[in-house]
């Protein structure tokens, strides 16, 4: 894989964790004015979107169980962005659990 | 039960539980497992919805023609609605964590419904995913067993 499709994949990955983050904004704020609801969830179905169509474009490059097990490293970019933009605290348990779940997600996805 | 780590609870959490009686099917960790079975459906519906009709078309458009890709669209769509009402209680690290589970529930389907073989490698893979969401539950599971 070239440097140029990981910073493709890096892309997708961030534009689908942006719209969790968005879904989280839109829901988990109750002080939020009304109308910012439905806001943050179109922002965050967009920027799915975007990533989706990323992936897309990546995927006939590659045969899937070589892209598929490096798709794990959403789940520690998940964690970073939870962190930074909502403020979610990660606690030693937490960290754990997620290097678990990318390791056995890696295995799963890769064979 | 003692406790194995100094932080027995995911401290984000505290916080955000704010409505801690709702009725049982409002629960939103009840709400996290319709979203993996809910997009495990999906993508089960969509492969074999997929393989029943001709392909070569661009972007597989041919599917469209299979009532199973319409049932798995109807189960995505549903599955973003149980997903939003789990996210208005959970911090989203711990929800995202969770719904891992579909790396579990995906090939598990797979197996069972399509016939599918699942190499050892995966299996163990399947085993260490199951592991990791155990890791992540069981401060869960402590904190509902004190509301």
């Amino acid at each position: 894989m070239t440097l140029f499709f990981f910073v493709l994949l890096l892309i997708s990955n961030s534009s689908a964790i942006a719209g969790q983050v968005c879904f989280k904004r839109a829901m988990g704020h109750p002080a939020v004015a009304a109308w910012h609801r439905p806001a943050w969830i179109g922002a965050g179905l967009v920027a799915a979107a975007i990533g989706f169509f990323f992936w897309l474009a990546l995927l006939p490059h590659f045969p899937l169980s070589k892209i598929y097990p490096i798709e794990a490293i959403d789940r520690p970019m998940m964690a970073v962005a939870a962190s930074l933009f909502l403020r979610e605290r990660l606690t030693p348990q937490l960290i754990l659990g997620i290097a678990v779940i990318s390791i056995g997600t890696a295995l799963v996805a890769g064979t | 039960m003692p406790s194995l780590t100094s932080e027995p609870d995911h401290a984000g959490l505290k916080s955000e539980q704010n409505v801690p009686k709702m009725a049982w099917y409002l629960n939103p960790y009840l709400h996290i497992g319709f979203t993996v079975i809910l997009s495990a459906a999906a993508q089960i519906l969509f492969k074999a919805g997929s393989d029943n009709t001709p392909g070569g078309t661009l972007l597989g458009v041919s599917s469209l023609a299979s009532p199973a890709v319409w049932l798995g669209i109807g189960c995505m769509i549903a599955s973003l609605f149980v997903w939003l009402h789990a996210l208005r209680f959970v911090p989203l690290i711990i929800a995202f964590s969770l719904a891992a589970a579909t790396q579990v529930v995906v090939p598990l389907g797979s197996w069972l419904f399509l016939g599918e073989q699942i190499s050892l490698v995966r299996w163990a893979g399947i085993l260490i995913v199951t592991l990791g969401i155990m890791i992540i539950a069981r401060p869960l599971a402590r904190l509902e067993e004190r509301l």
